[in-house]
């Protein structure tokens, strides 16, 4: 979104000739406006380029033009921008030399003391993000931190007393302990921690206490399918709610790339398998249907090209599967002409998919504006 | 200074995060130092795997008495009934099946994969670069409490002598 157009009007009060002239009136030649497709100065794109042809053209003194640089692109964004990324990259400095600084002195600290230096740090960072408040983003980054520090605990906890436990029992109880600081954190990177240590959770679950035949295996995915595409729908909602810190941009994409890949997976499996098993049929299934569902969403409801066009990608990674399956049973032992057609039908399908996603962009673009 | 409730609700859930954390160091403490002690003799593990790093992959002896055709193919979980003999050092007695154990005895959990019965905790961790201390290790040191709860508090020589690094 671009800020309001500046106020030619007065810029050019100071100007050293005619004004420009207002309303729907063709305006500086510069635009290459040509007779019938006129515009008026409210379709006028406002800047730097705007700004910078004003000036040159002479409707704009040194000062105007200074004054609407300033208004379009203010001084202290850049800094503002600095200062998030220096946070950012504090943070995880200060949270990889703890890590380290346990990794390298192991053995010489007592667990008395391993156990005391991560709780104070937890103590010191909640207690901080108090003090800060966690309305701001300081005060959120903390907990965060402290977040980190509780997984930190866990896993010195499970190496100083080894009971044999298992890794998802750790996660467990890594997402059950920072849940409630992520319910009231309103923070999306802090939930993002939380999604990413629930998502390793429940696979490791899978794993090594659900113990599932080999015909239930990729249930797994419908799972994290299913987790990560109601926290999607969460975020969508929450969104068109009005929730601004977690309409930001990052949120839909990382969270459509994780459920994309858990539809993803099952759903190319489910095309190539001859003798599919119950849950390639239930996980394969619900991940065609999954791709269509987000199609959809972003095609019509929520226009956004990027959606869209991460979903059409992953959806021609499956047709690709289903290729290959059509071809090497059609072509049978000639593995050379499989390959080769193979090649062909990908770039067929991509191109497609190409030419497709560039005549619906415009739309979705004009859309999300 | 007057908290607002999402700050109050945030400094309560640390406390109840810190009071559990504390709670479970407290109980495995008491396991350490009041638990009765059992040795594991060690498997030779060719190769140690010295290549990851920190720990130490460990195979106990006693893994190979359990008899096969014993487990039941879908059995990927489950406990070992050990006893201590006159040294301490554990020998097999049975599969746990859910009865009651006789004096004495102590249940340890095992994983079977690929037909393979690995008892838990099946790797032993040290500071990077410790590595050569416990080459010489012959048994895995287990704490037992009253309850039945074990941990592995470290690797012993062939004198069951614990190794400090």
């Amino acid at each position: 979104m671009s800020p309001p157009a500046p106020d030619i009007d007065a810029a050019t009060e100071t100007g050293r000739d005619k004004p420009v002239p207002y309303g729907p009136v063709p305006c500086a030649p510069a635009f290459g406006a040509r007779g019938e497709d006129r515009m008026t100065i409210d379709q006028v794109p406002a800047n730097r380029r705007l700004v910078e042809e004003l000036y040159a053209h002479g409707y704009l003194t040194t000062a105007a033009r200074q004054a609407a640089l300033e208004f379009l692109n203010p001084r202290d964004q850049w800094t503002l921008w600095i200062s998030r990324l220096l946070l950012v990259v504090g943070s995880a400095l200060a949270l990889s030399g703890v890590v380290y600084f346990f990794a390298f002195n192991w053995s010489q600290i007592p667990p008395i003391a391993k156990f005391a230096s991560i709780q104070i740090g937890i103590v010191a960072a909640v207690g901080a993000a108090s003090v800060w408040g966690l309305t701001r983003t300081h005060g959120q980054v903390l907990v965060v931190g402290a977040s980190v520090l509780v997984g930190v605990f866990l896993a010195v906890f499970g190496q100083v007393y080894q009971t044999g436990a298992d890794a998802f029992e750790l996660f467990t109880a890594w997402s059950v302990l920072i849940l409630g600081w992520s319910v009231i954190s309103n923070f999306a990177p802090q939930w993002a921690l939380w999604l990413a240590v629930t998502n390793v959770a429940l696979g490791l679950w899978w794993r090594q206490a659900a113990l599932p035949t080999e015909e239930m295996a990729f249930l797994i995915y419908a799972y994290l399918a299913l987790l990560n595409g109601m926290a999607l729908a969460v975020r969508e909602w929450g969104a068109l709610r009005g929730v601004d810190w977690i309409a930001r941009r990052w949120t839909r994409v990382l969270l459509t790339i994780a459920t994309l890949l858990a539809l993803l997976v099952p759903a190319s499996t489910l095309v190539m398998a001859d003798d599919p098993t119950t849950s390639m049929l239930v996980a394969g299934i619900m991940g065609l249907i999954g791709h269509v569902v987000l199609y959809s969403a972003y095609r019509h409801l929520l226009p956004d090209a990027w959606a869209v066009s991460a979903t059409v990608l992953s959806g021609c990674l499956v047709l690709d599967a289903a290729a290959y399956r059509i071809l090497s049973s059609a072509l049978g032992d000639n593995t050379a002409a499989t390959w080769l057609s193979l090649g062909l039908a990908t770039l067929v399908i991509f191109a497609t998919a190409m030419v497709y996603l560039r005549s619906i962009a415009p739309k979705l673009k004009a859309a999300h504006d | 200074m007057k908290l607002d409730p999402r700050t109050t609700v945030a400094i309560g859930l640390t406390v109840a995060i810190l009071v559990l954390f504390n709670i479970s160091i407290i109980d495995r403490e008491k396991t350490i130092s009041n638990g009765k002690t059992l040795f594991l003799e060690l498997a030779p593990v060719d190769p140690r795997s010295l290549m990851q790093g920190d720990y130490m992959r460990l195979r106990y002896v006693v893994e190979d008495s359990v008899p096969d055709g014993v487990l039941k193919e879908h059995e990927k979980r489950g406990y070992l009934v050990l006893r201590g003999d006159s040294a301490n050092v554990a020998r097999f007695v049975r599969v746990h099946d859910g009865e009651s154990l006789e004096q004495e005895a102590r249940l340890v959990r095992f994983h079977r994969q690929f037909g393979r019965i690995r008892i838990v905790p099946d790797s032993f961790f040290f500071q990077e670069g410790h590595g050569e201390l416990y080459e010489d290790a012959q048994y895995g040191m287990f704490r037992f409490d009253e309850r039945g709860r074990y941990l592995l508090v470290g690797l012993a020589d062939t004198n069951r002598v614990p190794i400090e690094p």
